[in-house]
């Protein structure tokens, strides 16, 4: 062998399962020297001690107070039994060594286990060892921990033995005796306190502490869990890449749970009790199995069974020290997957506080030790071949893949800022979507605005008003409506993607469920509820069941699902935005019938969309050839057409720049109100004028007006809402019609855009009797009517007979 | 020193590298402690084995039987990968302590093993330290639905091997840890075998429906105890497995793993192992007192490991040395040879004029062929499609080659054996073949979707899960009225899915794991079919059917061109078209989208693929101005023939959902 490679992470089987038996072991022995350079251990342990010590949390400004101290307040709260969990932080631990001692994080790292037991050893000599009183023995009934009821029971046993004497010498107090025999009998600590009186404390007070001292082992006065958690920029490892030099270092791993163990007592010190002698036998359990004592080994016995078999011993419960175990399973997530491979699974030991932190189904970060350890059992017959391996867990925290809650990494933050600075950056992030599906300009943008969304306000009575923008997307088969959806749900952080047709069982608003195990009803939340705070993509919305589409008008406007169902009433929160695709009624849209006809939607229901586009599909010679080349590209190049070396970004990047333009909270300026309002007016008029109207405009438009607004403006980073964010607003209003407006109006004339325009100005000169306007009024109109600036340009430029614009943009005549 | 000079000269060294390859290894270690993992041991084999005459002569080995004759020797088996396992860790080497005679203690090689072999006075040193090292471990399945043409092409050789074998092993029982029963079963299993390899080829040659039959009246008593055996192997179709066995596949780590192969196995991908089949070794079997701890261990922790599920009695251990991946499209005897070259390497046949001649002239005897048996001359040019057919692009979203065909024929039963015939026909071209009978039975209970058994960590298979290159006929023709329940529908979603996106979504319970794949599939329905294709046609009522037997007696020679021209079309390199024909194509769907605005992109995608596929048929590196207006003209008499039954809307709408991808 070389021994040069003799890595201490890559030291086998026994002695690693040495290291396996837990974080809570120490050993009488020193410490045995793992690795290459011959670490000192001692020193090792001077350091840590130090470190727990003195590192000073440079977060809290008061220099001088204990909380500064992090370790040691922590120490303090232990000693005060406040909490049992200490956990070091290995960036602490980074931040207080100096550079020259800095590989100590390095070491701890590959080598948790030993470190885990070094800093045990420097905390058992700074935690004060707990004085066992005698003055209040109450304070040892109640607890749990094995400690104290060996103390009090110890106590008790004094207490008895002083009686008896007491006894002997008196023959008084029979009352007294007899509550304590009930006392004794019952080794049930919850037994009525009160029997305890008075008299008795003040006689066991006569007892000086130097008779308490207790042989206990370490291991039982310990009470403390301790954990190393990894540096906060640790990446998280696919579980396939955890390899064999892995072994004995900290990892950190995001997976699914797969399945869970009950949570089961694990023995760390048995006690047990010898029926000849009396005496109390320690046992310090490191594995997972152990082999329990049968003899007697304490000194009594040893020398007064000379010739006779020392006494067999029993072992107690109550006195044997247990802690939490739970095992779970972790398989990779489907993202990180490769393609056509299937996911890997790793088993997870989780101890003491940390067990029933997870539940099977949910995705969790998890940083732990990952360890080998010896098959047992049938299996052990191949014990000198392979290993086993788990990973000790040190730490779980659950996901929540909200956007609020996503973790952004510095660099990424940093490319959104700059990016951020981009002037087209809203059209390259609207493009960035689906990049393989062709055009839909419009839609993406509607798309983009619906994943970074309004603000939901919560009014001081209790209602809410929803800033989540709901999308239809209606148009006929083959547009790529599903394609869209698809994607969506992969941008976003909380995306799920359903049928209304397909969906069944629990079904899109939730279901009352009989538990298999318990036989009680338990409410199982259906797509809606899972998409909380998220985005909800449902398919074929048209056919979807006549149930699930009454619950939805519910979550689309409050946001909640109700369910009075099998003796369970209950409101569930469904604050999602919600993109649907619908197929017009006939199949295609049929022009020879009215919009209504087309749409086979209760008009209700799409109020309740903020935006309604509607695709459809016509030969057009123009787009037709892009079409016909995009498909004849793909198929000889097989990949998609990179238009004019646009860089798509990543969804890793739409979703870092979505979650930051969450952050912000754009207010409407008072002197945009006007604005708006008048907007809405006009729209209110159009509506009017038009025989069959597409949509039916009433006071949710304008609020959907405002949300997109408000999107639009998160989308710059803006604190503020301008003018601009309502009039992209009103233009994505206007082009979602576009392609019915365009159809109708081809039917009846090809209209110019031109012409229109000359139309929108001619009327308002009409209406005020005036032949000279102001140009930002007429602007205005004309552009929320979904027209751009270049074709208001084209207009003046081509009209100019007709309609004069004077040089400096303020005033338009009519001529 | 080198292994020349251990063993005399190169052929011993030959000799003994395929009488006991583990010796060799140990040689090697021996020679130089840094061989163990740099990638020496992999070098020696290689070397040795890319001699093809050594190579053929390593015996292939497929049944338990097999594997027990071939204990420690060095063998080959071919075989699809049905699940990768979670990898194990190993020591490097282990240390054997002599009781008697400390000095004679020995240091051996972990690797390729299972067991240490201990003489009576030696005990294992479980305090030795070493390195650990990774190994990869996959369960492997023969290769499923694979035609009988393939297998015999294989196994001339070994077939004889195999029945000298059989009946001296027969008697051998092996010991079974879970009890009498599975050992009934293996009896039963074996008696099979012997009936199997005595009625030979003949019964095995064509699974249609009728052997399947007399097959199954034959095995009707052990029935049950034949799907608890595919349930145990995992096989995804029952009842295809020629008795052939399962192998738990163990991968070392050879070198250092730079490209990180462990990682690099997928399932439903076919490969060649070689290695040895370690010892099983029945003399641990567990005494009740184990069984009560393990049983008591249960309840404490998860179950087991995924390896120790596997009951070792049924499944041989196989240690790998070498390997190399198969091309699911080549033709299996191009496979068999050279080890060297590794064949999975895309190098595209390039048609020149030679092959271009072959193509041309084997298409014409081919279509005379299909014609023979289905008069039906427009249905046989889109059956020939549906067989050359390969998926050649399948990046995100796009999906370029799938060519899934409906055959929707007339409610007559002069017709009603088509499936049959084409089942045939397609087990003689293809490599691999298989037909569904959808039935409402089959849908409700059969296993179609794989998904993962948490409780035995392992993939349960079912139908779908099936190597790339896999023809699937789904005869929707045995379908009667009845109720189905979710699960069917479930079913039948994924069914659709395959045959419209070539991917199968396997269910782990939490997420879906999306798998590409490539089964070229035909659905055969009266009428409206069940599961949407991407592209449907119409059997003319008149068309006359052969009877499927007399479909065997066409020549070999003849059937092996036909299997070529197969083989050769799907691994062909196949050039974009020029300019003028691609303006001429683009114009094209132009001008049909004006008179027919119901024309979308998908109709043209669909376009494109066909007439790619007919020009490769003839032999052609691209697609000619005359060949698009061939495609269209045949397109032309689809869709004639389909009005004559359909109403043309269902038609669009099928077609429409069966292209909605791409772009």
């Amino acid at each position: 062998m070389n021994p040069k490679s003799k890595a201490p992470t890559k030291t086998f089987a026994k002695k690693a399962a040495k290291n396996a038996a837990g974080p809570y072991k120490t050993s009488d022995t020193p410490f045995i020297p793992l690795g290459r350079g011959f670490i000192d251990y001692d020193e090792e342990v001077k350091k840590c001690t130090r470190f727990l010590l003195e590192f000073q949390d440079v977060r809290v400004s008061d220099k001088e107070s204990l909380e500064s101290f992090k370790y040691k307040s922590m120490m303090k709260n232990i000693e005060d039994r406040k909490t049992k969990k200490f956990d070091i932080e290995l960036d602490d631990v980074f931040s207080y060594f100096s550079l020259k001692e800095i590989e100590i994080v390095e070491r701890i790292e590959r080598n948790t286990i030993t470190y885990l037991r070094i800093f045990t050893k420097a905390l058992d000599s700074l935690l004060k060892i707990p004085e066992i009183s005698t003055h209040d023995p109450n304070q040892y009934l109640d607890s749990e921990t094995v400690l104290d009821i060996l103390v009090s029971q110890r106590i008790e046993k004094l207490k008895n033995d002083k009686q008896f004497q007491q006894q002997q010498q008196q023959q008084k107090n029979k009352k007294s005796f007899l509550s304590v025999n009930n006392n004794k009998n019952s080794d049930n600590i919850d037994s009525d306190n009160n029997n305890n009186d008075e008299k008795q404390d003040s006689n066991i007070g006569q007892y000086s502490t130097n008779d308490m001292k207790f042989d206990f082992p370490t291991e039982i006065i310990r009470r403390y869990e301790l954990h190393i958690l990894p540096r906060r920029d640790t990446v998280s490892l696919p579980i396939r890449k955890i390899k064999s030099e892995h072994i004995g270092a900290l990892v950190t791993l995001t997976g699914i749970v797969t399945r869970v163990t009950d949570v089961k007592p694990m023995v760390t010190v048995a006690l047990y009790t010898c029926d000849q002698c009396d005496a109390e036998i320690f046992q310090e359990i490191t594995a997972r199995e152990f082999m329990p004592i049968v003899m007697c080994t304490s000194k009594d016995c040893a020398q007064n069974s000379i010739g006779k078999s020392a006494g067999s011993l029993t072992i107690q419960t109550r006195g044997s020290k247990f802690i939490k175990f739970q095992e779970m399973k972790i398989q990779e997530i489907a993202d990180q997957v490769p393609i056509g491979h299937t996911p890997r699974t790793t088993k997870v030991f989780v101890r003491g506080e940390l067990t029933r932190m997870a539940s099977p189904g949910d995705i969790v970060t998890l940083a732990g030790v990952f360890l080998p350890t010896p098959y047992t059992g049938h299996r052990a017959i191949r014990a000198g071949l392979l290993a086993d391996t788990y990973i000790e867990a040190m730490k779980i925290s659950q996901h929540k893949k909200t956007y609020e809650q996503l973790d952004l990494t510095e660099e990424m933050s940093q490319q959104v800022e700059l990016e951020a600075q981009n002037e087209d950056i809203y059209e390259k992030l609207a493009r960035s979507i689906a990049p393989e599906i062709y055009g839909h300009l419009d839609i993406k943008k509607s798309l983009l605005l619906m994943m970074i969304g309004g603000t939901s306000k919560q009014m001081k009575d209790g209602m809410s008003i929803r800033g989540d923008i709901n999308i239809c997307l209606m148009g006929d088969p083959g547009v790529a409506k599903s394609q869209l959806l698809k994607h969506i749900c992969k941008i976003a952080p909380r995306g799920i993607y359903t049928s209304g047709k397909g969906s069944s069982g629990v079904g899109l608003t939730a279901a009352v469920i009989r538990d298999s195990v318990t036989g009680d009803f338990v409410l199982e939340g259906g797509s809606l509820v899972l998409a909380d705070m998220g985005i909800c993509c449902i398919d074929e919305f048209d056919k979807m069941e006549d149930a699930d589409r009454t619950a939805i008008h519910e979550v689309m406007e409050q946001q909640t699902i109700s369910i009075a169902k099998a003796g369970i009433t209950t409101t569930l929160n469904a604050r999602t935005s919600i993109l649907a695709a619908a197929n017009p009624a006939y199949g295609r849209y049929n022009f020879k019938k009215s919009p209504d006809e087309n749409f086979n939607l209760p008009h209700s229901l799409l109020s309740r969309f903020d935006l309604l586009f509607l695709i459809i599909d016509r030969p057009n010679i123009e787009n037709d050839r892009r079409l016909a080349q995009h498909v004849t590209h793909v198929h000889q190049k097989q990949q998609a057409p990179k238009e004019d070396s646009f860089e798509p970004f990543s969804s890793e990047f739409i979703r870092a720049y979505v979650s930051m333009a969450r952050k912000y909270n754009p207010t409407v300026p008072r002197d945009l109100t006007e604005y708006i309002v008048e907007a809405y007016v006009t729209l209110r008029k159009l509506e009017l004028q038009t025989k069959q109207p597409f949509t039916y405009t009433t006071a949710r438009t304008l609020l959907g007006i405002l949300r997109l607004a408000q999107a639009h403006a998160r989308c710059r980073f803006a604190t503020e809402i301008s003018r601009l964010d309502v009039e992209e607003a009103m233009r994505l209003l206007h082009s979602s019609k576009a392609s019915l407006i365009e159809e109708r109006d081809k039917k009846k004339q090809t209209v110019d855009p031109l012409s229109s325009i000359y139309n929108i100005i001619r009327d308002y000169s009409n209406k005020y009797q005036t032949r000279s306007m102001e140009y930002q009024i007429i602007e205005t109109k004309i552009i929320t009517r979904g027209f751009t600036k270049i074709q208001i340009d084209q207009f003046f430029e081509s009209y100019q007979n007709v309609v004069n614009l004077n040089e400096s943009k303020t005033n338009i005549n009519l001529l | 020193m080198t292994l020349i000079s251990v063993f005399g000269d190169w052929n011993n060294v030959v000799k003994e590298t395929l009488e006991s390859p583990l010796k060799v290894v140990n040689e090697l270690f021996k020679i130089n402690n840094e061989n163990i993992n740099n990638g020496e041991i992999s070098k020696h084999f290689g070397t040795v084995i890319s001699d093809d005459d050594i190579y053929k002569q390593i015996p292939r080995i497929y049944t338990i039987s097999d594997s027990d004759s071939s204990v420690g020797k060095l063998v080959k088996i071919r075989v699809m990968i049905q699940d990768t396992f979670d990898p194990q860790f190993y020591p490097a080497v282990y240390k054997i302590i002599n009781k008697d005679q400390p000095e004679q203690s020995r240091i051996e090689i972990a690797k390729f093993r299972d067991y240490v072999d201990l003489a009576q006075n030696e005990v294992l040193d479980v305090n030795y330290e070493c390195e650990t090292y990774d190994k990869a471990l996959l369960y492997s399945i023969p290769i499923p639905c694979e035609n009988h043409w393939v297998y015999k092409d294989n196994n001339i050789n070994i077939n004889q091997s195999n029945n000298n074998n059989i009946n001296s092993i027969g008697k051998k029982k092996r010991q079974l840890e879970d009890g009498i029963e599975k050992e009934e079963e293996i009896k039963n299993s074996e008696n099979i075998d012997i009936k199997k390899s005595k009625s030979q080829i003949e019964s095995m040659k064509v699974d249609d429906g009728k052997s399947n039959e007399t097959m199954g009246s034959r095995l009707r008593g052990d029935s049950n105890k034949k799907v608890d055996m595919d349930k145990i192997y995992n096989f995804p179709i029952s009842g295809d497995n020629r008795n052939h066995t399962g192998f738990l596949i163990n991968i070392y780590q050879d070198g250092k793993d730079e490209n990180d192969v462990l990682n690099s196995f997928k399932i439903n991908d076919i490969y060649e192992f070689v290695g040895v089949v370690s010892k099983f070794s029945p003399e641990v079997p567990m005494d009740a007192k184990e069984k009560e701890l393990v049983s008591l261990l249960g309840t404490m922790n998860f179950d087991l490991d995924q390896a120790s599920v596997i009951p070792e009695s049924l499944v041989p251990h196989f240690h790998v040395i070498s390997f190399r991946p198969i091309n699911p499209y080549h033709h299996p005897s191009d496979i068999s040879l050279p080890f060297s070259k590794n064949p999975i390497k895309d190098t595209k046949v390039k048609i020149d004029q030679h092959l271009s001649e072959f193509l041309q002239n084997t298409r014409k005897e081919l279509m005379n062929y299909l014609n023979r048996h289905v008069s039906d001359s427009l249905v046989c040019e889109y059956l020939l499609c549906n067989i050359i057919s390969n998926i050649y692009s399948q990046n995100s979203g796009m999906n370029l080659g799938n060519f899934s065909l409906n055959i929707s024929i007339p409610n007559q039963s002069s017709l009603s054996r088509l499936p049959e015939v084409i089942q045939t026909l397609l087990s003689n071209l293809t490599t691999r073949s298989h037909k569904f009978n959808m039935t409402v039975d089959s849908l409700n209970y059969g296993n179609i979707v794989p998904y993962k058994d948490h409780e035995k960590n392992r993939i349960t298979s079912g139908l779908l899960q099936l190597p790339k290159n896999t023809h699937l006929i789904i005869d929707e023709t045995k379908l009667n009225e009845g109720k189905i329940d979710q699960i069917a529908l479930k079913n039948i979603k994924a069914i659709q899915f395959l045959t419209l996106l070539q991917k199968v979504e396997y269910d782990f319970e939490y997420h879906i794991i999306e798998i590409p794949t490539d089964i070229q599939t035909i659905s055969i329905s009266y009428g409206k079919p069940l599961v949407p294709c991407f592209s449907q046609v119409h059997l003319n009522s008149n068309t006359v059917l052969t009877e499927p037997k007399s479909i065997n007696d066409d020549s070999d020679a003849i059937i092996n061109s036909f299997r070529r021209f197969i083989c050769t079309i799907m691994n062909c390199q196949f050039e974009s078209s020029n300019q003028e024909v691609t303006k001429y194509l683009q114009d094209d769907f132009i001008n049909t989208r004006q008179i027919k605005p119901d024309t979308t992109q998908d109709t043209f995608h669909y376009w494109l693929t066909l007439s790619r596929l007919l020009a490769l048929s003839f032999g052609e590196n691209s697609v000619s101005i005359s060949r698009w207006d061939y495609m269209k003209n045949l397109e032309e008499k689809r869709l004639q023939s389909l009005s004559t039954l359909l109403t043309s809307t269902t038609t669009t709408t099928t077609k429409k959902k069966s292209t909605t991808k791409t772009k």
